[in-house]
């Protein structure tokens, strides 16, 4: 139909067209609204990458004080795949600084749930050289907020 | 009506383009409002964790510095000041000292003060944290420095935070089970005198022609001697005596000297001493190389006080106390470790077996860490016998020295000093400080339940509040290096 024709002096809009309108208007809102909750989830991610920060270095520095350990890492190594999501009731050295990195995480970021990682895992840089790289996963947030650092410990014994 | 005179709205047109354009200025509104709230959300988060991580991180690094001493300086005693501001109140407050330079030492405090506004009433949630370093040649207390102390020797003095709810500091050590536990590294490294000393064999140097000559020596024969600090004094046994006894089946008799110590003791280092120059003459040296060839000495150095002496070390014998071993049935030697400790085991040395050949040359300082015959390091112990086995005087002919008298069946099994180092177990050291920092935000947020968090405990205080301000806590650990390493 001829639109033009017929209602020469019906310069609105169809209700389809308001419809249409009001639904990019809508999406526009959505986005705004989108993007501020993104940039807070962005914020709450990066506050919980800092405070992962400080629990790497107190976890590398931890590892330097067990450096007899350390050392046998490149066979039977205790914290080697160790999961501090759980506490060890072990009387170990290693044991006892899982419950302390248990602890700690949980007190930077709440108990982790199924799809949150704390993980540390060891790997010998080449084979007799007592050069590792240790790699500590803590992904927070429900998983949410993954976090992988990596250091390079000497453990070279004498 | 005319067609050119319906150009214009009708009311019903009017209304709904009004309804339309008044749903989307509260649509817009609304979502500026969102949006404000979520920058002011996000700007006192921001504050929260940027405050807290340069708080945190610049306390960690005083803490590992704690106790770091400058070459040829005088060592800390304290190097770690803790006070508690126990359950109910806020704050705790920490203290730490280390050498800046050879020439100055530093006190770095921290401790909050709750802000009080102009006119107004002090609020517990909102205490300002404040920093002041010091040079010091005398540590203060906390308490003097909250007092206003150090004024003269400040460096500076800032509030480095604001809006702490709470501060906390816990001293532990994760490595050690209880508080005094015996391990490796639970005790505190030191010199160790036993609670009693002993020996059915002490005689009093008497009756050598010419024996202290210079008057030097005052006392002798007691095992007490040995241990009093004082080398002008020395422990004795004459080799005649029936309780010159020999040790685990060694050939030479000798003087049983038997200690007994108050707290249980892991020892790593010996030193002990022979007191040649007390017979006046000359010497080239203390030293054993200096010593040992016998030669270039003026006499009577060392005639009748020993140049040379030995001693062995029985423990374990039947008895005595072990209280924690070295399992050495998984590991052999000086691999043991404190991954290898059991409690529980008879020690590894019985009475078959024994620590040999501690040669005491002058002043001699034996570090048994590495010791692979006994194992003594390994050791945790409350009892312990030492064994004078060999005394060696010169036999001077011509003026020069030209060996000893250890066959001499009627001399004397002596030793002027012997002092102990080790590991002292009943007060485990500090090795770790945990640091608690609780910060919320400055402004209120909407209507959203922020008590979600409370109780939180931190350190021994438990906090709680159902107030509308965000909150975030960080807790993190830092090794105190110079303690950590000074137990090992």
């Amino acid at each position: 139909m001829d639109r033009t024709k017929l209602n020469k002096g019906q310069l609105g809009l169809s209700l389809l067209e308001g419809m249409v309108a009001a639904a990019v208007v809508g999406i526009g809102f959505v986005a705004v609204f989108s993007l501020s909750t993104f940039s807070t989830n962005i914020l709450m991610s990066s506050i919980d990458r800092e405070k992962a920060r400080m629990l790497t270095s107190m976890i590398m520095e931890d590892l330097l004080t067990d450096q007899s350990t350390i050392n046998s890492c490149a066979n039977v190594c205790p914290y080697h795949d160790m999961d501090f999501r759980v506490t060890n009731s072990a009387d170990t050295t290693s044991a006892k600084k899982q419950t302390k990195w248990h602890g700690h995480a949980n007190k930077l970021f709440g108990a982790p749930s199924v799809a949150d990682k704390r993980l540390i895992s060891f790997e010998e840089t080449t084979a007799a050289t007592g050069v590792f790289v240790v790699t500590i996963e803590i992904n927070s947030r429900n998983g949410r907020a993954k976090n992988t650092f990596k250091r390079t410990i000497n453990a070279w014994a004498p | 009506m005319p067609g050119h005179l319906k150009n214009g709205f009708s009311l019903v047109e009017m209304l709904i383009a009004l309804a339309v354009s008044s749903i989307i200025i509260a649509a817009a509104f609304g979502s500026y409002t969102i949006v404000a709230r979520n920058f002011e959300f996000q700007k006192d988060m921001k504050y929260i964790a940027q405050s807290a991580r340069a708080v945190v991180d610049m306390m960690n690094a005083d803490i590992r510095l704690a106790g770091y001493t400058a070459i040829n300086n005088t060592s800390i005693n304290d190097a770690v000041l803790m006070s508690d501001s126990g359950a109910a109140d806020c704050c705790d407050a920490i203290s730490v000292i280390y050498d800046q330079s050879q020439t100055q030492r530093r006190q770095v405090t921290y401790w909050t003060e709750q802000f009080i506004p102009g006119g107004g009433t002090a609020d517990p949630t909102r205490n300002r944290l404040y920093k002041q370093v010091c040079n010091i040649s005398n540590p203060y207390t906390i308490a003097q420095i909250q007092a206003g102390g150090c004024t003269s020797n400040i460096l500076e003095k800032n509030p480095i935070a604001d809006y702490v709810q709470d501060l906390q500091f816990s001293g532990y050590n994760s490595n050690c089970t209880e508080p005094g536990g015996v391990g490796f590294g639970c005790g505190t490294m030191q010199n160790i005198t036993p609670s009693s000393v002993s020996s059915l064999c002490q005689d009093p140097v008497t009756n050598v022609v010419g024996s202290d000559v210079d008057g030097a020596l005052t006392s002798s024969g007691l095992a007490s001697y040995a241990f009093d600090g004082n080398h002008l004094t020395s422990y004795a046994c004459k080799r005649t005596n029936p309780q010159a006894i020999r040790p685990f089946g060694a050939s030479a008799s000798g003087g049983k000297i038997s200690l007994t110590f108050s707290s249980p003791v892991r020892l790593t280092q010996i030193t002990a001493r022979t007191v040649p120059e007390i017979d006046g003459g000359t010497g080239p040296g203390l030293t054993q190389s200096e010593i040992a060839n016998f030669a270039n000495f003026v006499e009577p150095y060392g005639k009748y006080r020993p140049l040379w002496a030995e001693m062995a070390l029985g423990y374990g014998r039947p008895g005595q106390q072990c209280i924690n071993t070295c399992n050495d049935g998984a590991v052999s030697g000086n691999s043991c470790t404190n991954s290898h400790w059991t409690g529980g085991q008879q020690c590894i040395l019985q009475s078959s077996a024994r620590f040999e050949g501690l040669n005491v040359w002058g002043t001699t300082v034996r570090d048994m860490r590495n010791e692979t015959r006994g194992g003594i390091d390994k050791q945790v112990i409350t009892e312990l016998d030492i064994y004078v086995n060999g005394s060696q005087v010169c036999r001077y002919v011509s003026g020069s020295c030209v060996d000893s008298g250890y066959n001499d069946s009627s001399g004397y099994l002596e030793i002027a000093e012997i002092q102990l180092f080790g590991e002292v177990y009943g007060s485990t050291p500090i090795i770790e400080i945990e640091t608690s920092i609780l910060i919320r935000s400055p402004n209120e947020h909407g209507n959203v339940d922020r008590s979600i968090g409370s109780p939180l405990t931190l350190g021994n205080r438990t906090n709680t509040w159902n107030d509308k301000r965000l909150r975030d806590s960080y807790t993190i650990s830092t090794v105190v290096r110079n303690i950590f390493y000074a137990t090992q």
